[in-house]
């Protein structure tokens, strides 16, 4: 019995896959199915479904995972929920069943972003910031002599970025970023820029055009997927404060926007399908898309469907991960799985000397662009830097600062003084920087099976000498911006540049995960041509972070729509 | 019933202490049960630790409160079945009815000369963590599990305290994180 057959399928419902689905369905021309090994709805309830789990979970406490935990899909298609945490304590997780991630015995650090294997994908736990790559980030090979350069740059992008401001619904101020660092910008964002928050007005005036590292400071508001008022049926910003991991009122964009509108397109959804492997047929004018169903029966059952294109959009470890388990398909170049980045982050917190009164709006509203560029990065990576509205992130959750004061002796009448005290004059500043494409950088299949019984991805990961020295830059520009704002590092709670007993750099993720399939021209050093469409394979297409050459500074989620709406409009362009 | 207690009780009612400071006040006697749990008694216990005495004194949140502490005493109980009634009898022994102080750190500093205080801080730290942001410990020798769920995370009165509102919980529109909070900072 031949399988069934549509004209395209899709593995993944993030934005990639979403967006893509979206853009190919307006035609209701072609057969569409999305394969999805989540299994979770898209409406409004399911959003309050999660936020009552976040809450139960104990609100915004720093996991991307919380709001999801109960969700039978984490038991069958884990997610790398401890990936955070150093490698000796992955090790151990793993020892006790409880991690996804694998590593190599020759591997430095721990790969530590994480992300969503749920209908939607990882935007249901994004923070939504929405910066544009810029122009020397498509050819840090040519301009500073590292890393690659893209096939095509920035201008060839621009309209495209324009174009997905509009999908994702982007707030922000034209006059700010138009040619910033050289990103000319053809049309202003779909929404005025997020309000600034009473924490911002307070730091602004105090760092912007002050001089630092040489550079006069510009204090900008970062453009978000936010809504500054109503747009495409969802309403304004409330500031929950909880942009990650959930945005309950969906103010904030998320892939199930643009699933419901494929779906409404006649594009069809199967959730709880683990693809396991991608076979060629017909002497390669269609492909067999085998995967397992988990909510069956027999979920170690293989299944098949067919397609005359196939577009992977699993992010940047899923993917490869499926190449990989289909005997190397597109890997000729035996690039699949390699060239994996990340943006490396370090977060300074520290007590302001007035009341900020964090902890509401959203996260983050400003930042400082100006270090993400400069002769420097021939040397040492650019970073962007954000300051947060959230008291001290990650670091400094309330349950801490308590504890801490519990421990230090404060107590009774002093308590809640000391609390207030001590949380409403937080700030952090966090810096974000880049990761070089490096061969050796890599996931792999490893012996260790998942639920399912496939292989788990392996790591082999080295931050590099170059994005460590980025970390130390940015570590000093904290500093001093919190010099000039005449607040008092937390050096309680501050973790340290590096740890005292080994040296290593304590550094955390921004959890975009980038490379692996990376595009080029060549077939010989790349997976997939400028368009998205696999070297080795016509019908194969990636869309997603998998295929970015170099990550840049700039958070990705922006950048991967406009590369899939161009990817769209290219197998738009096939299918006439 | 002892006569210590028939007295703390008579004594209490003769007063005219809040009721607040007297309801549950036969059942803590001896062994607490989460079936007759002594939620008064835990309130005052509760405001004394956390230096919340809103927790008690507010007349108009009384009611509202008493829901609260309710409920963190059943989510307490279940994990500190011991220590949470042993910290109660300490706190009615260093404050007892016949003389009753208004929550104070006076009475926090007699608290904490106790037996019961000095071998259960585990547990009164858990007290003052549920009422501030109803998440609290389990285990103190495993700090890094998952906290466990007080079941009113948007009641977390450190909220109000800083000028938040709980996050994931907004009455207010878009924008108002603008301005300073109505409510600022002690």
């Amino acid at each position: 019995m031949s399988p069934e057959q549509y004209d395209i399928v899709i593995v993944g419902s993030g934005v990639a896959g979403a967006l893509c689905a979206a853009q190919l369905s307006r035609s209701r021309k072609h057969s569409i199915l999305i394969v999805e090994a989540g299994d979770n709805g898209i409406t409004k309830a399911q959003h309050v479904i999660f936020h009552r789990t976040m809450i139960a979970a104990g609100g915004n406490g720093g996991s991307m995972h919380a709001p999801y935990g109960n969700l039978a899909s984490r038991h069958f298609v884990p997610a790398p929920e401890n990936a955070q945490s150093e490698l000796e304590d992955q090790i151990k997780d793993d020892a006790q069943g409880k991690a996804y991630y694998d590593y190599d015995d020759n591997t430095r650090h721990a790969f530590k972003a994480g992300y969503n294997r749920i209908v939607g994908g990882s935007t249901w736990s994004w923070r939504g910031n929405c910066p544009r790559m810029i122009p020397t980030d498509f050819r840090m090979k040519s301009e500073y002599g590292v890393g690659r350069d893209w096939p095509f740059g920035y201008s060839e992008l621009e309209p495209y970025y324009v174009r997905a401001e509009a999908e994702l619904g982007v707030s922000g101020d034209h006059a700010e970023w138009d040619g910033l660092l050289g990103a000319r910008r053809s049309r202003p964002f779909p929404m005025p820029a997020i309000q600034m928050s009473y924490s911002d007005d307070q730091i602004k005036p105090l760092l912007h055009n002050r001089t630092v590292w040489g550079k006069a400071l510009r204090v900008l508001v970062t453009p978000q997927a936010r809504n500054s008022r109503a747009y495409d049926g969802r309403p304004a910003c409330e500031g929950e404060s909880t942009c990650i991991p959930l945005c309950s009122i969906q103010a904030k964009y998320d892939a199930t926007v643009h699933l419901r509108k494929a779906l409404e397109q006649g594009a069809e959804l199967r959730t709880g399908a683990v693809v396991v492997r991608i076979e060629r047929v017909a002497n390669g004018k269609a492909a067999d898309i085998v995967y397992r169903d988990w909510k069956s029966d027999d979920p170690k059952r293989d299944r098949r469907v067919r397609a005359g294109i196939v577009v992977l959009a699993a992010h940047a470890i899923e993917t490869p991960r499926i190449l990989l388990m289909s005997g190397g398909l597109a890997n000729g170049s035996d690039q699949v799985g390699r060239n994996l980045m990340d943006h490396v982050q370090f977060e300074v917190i520290a007590t302001f000397p007035r009341p900020l009164y964090p902890f509401r709006g959203p996260q983050s509203t400003i930042g400082i662009e100006d270090f993400r560029d400069g002769a420097f990065r021939r040397s040492h990576s650019g970073f962007r830097m954000t300051i947060g509205n959230d008291g001290w992130g990650r670091v400094g959750s309330p349950a801490n600062v308590i504890d801490g004061l519990l421990r230090s002796g404060v107590a009774g009448s002093a308590l809640p003084r000391a609390i207030a005290e001590r949380m409403s004059r937080m700030v952090r500043i966090s810096l974000s920087t880049e990761v070089l494409p490096d061969a050796e950088n890599r996931i792999s299949l490893s012996g260790k099976l998942d639920p399912l019984g496939l292989p788990r991805p392996r790591f082999c990961f080295d931050l590099g000498r170059y994005t460590e020295s980025g970390v130390e830059k940015g570590h000093e520009v904290a500093h001093a911006l919190i010099d000039l704002m005449d607040a008092k590092v937390e050096s309680g709670l501050q973790k340290p540049l590096r740890d005292a007993r080994n040296g290593r750099l304590n550094w955390s993720t921004g959890n975009h995960i980038m490379g692996t399939t990376v595009m080029g021209t060549r077939s010989r050093d790349s997976v997939v041509n400028p368009f998205g469409r696999a070297h080795e394979v016509p019908n194969l297409w990636i869309v997603g972070s998998g295929v970015f050459p170099t990550g840049g500074t700039s958070n990705s989620t922006l950048t991967i729509a406009a590369l899939t709406l161009r990817t769209a409009d290219a197998i738009a362009g096939e299918l006439k | 019933m002892t006569s210590l207690s028939r007295r703390r009780m008579l004594s209490g009612t003769a007063a005219g202490v809040a009721a607040a400071f007297t309801q549950g006040g036969c059942a803590v006697r001896g062994e607490a049960t989460a079936r007759n749990p002594p939620i008064a008694a835990f309130m005052e216990l509760s405001a004394v630790l956390t230096g919340l005495y809103t927790i008690v004194e507010a007349p108009e949140q009384q009611a509202a409160n008493r829901d609260l502490a309710q409920e963190y005493w059943r989510r307490l109980f279940s994990h500190f079945p011991v220590g949470l009634p042993r910290l109660v009898e300490a706190y009615q022994r260093v404050n007892p009815a016949t003389s009753k102080k208004p929550p104070g750190d006076a009475v926090l500093a007699r608290l904490r000369e106790t037996d019961e205080f000095k071998r259960h801080a585990f547990v009164t730290r858990q007290i003052i963590s549920i009422w501030y942001i109803s998440q609290f410990s389990t285990d103190e020798e495993r700090p890094k599990e998952p906290a466990a769920d007080g079941g009113r995370f948007e009641r977390g009165m450190v909220w109000p305290l800083i000028g938040a509102h709980p996050p994931g919980f907004t009455d207010q529109p878009y924008g108002h994180w603008a301005f300073k909070p109505a409510r600022e900072a002690p």
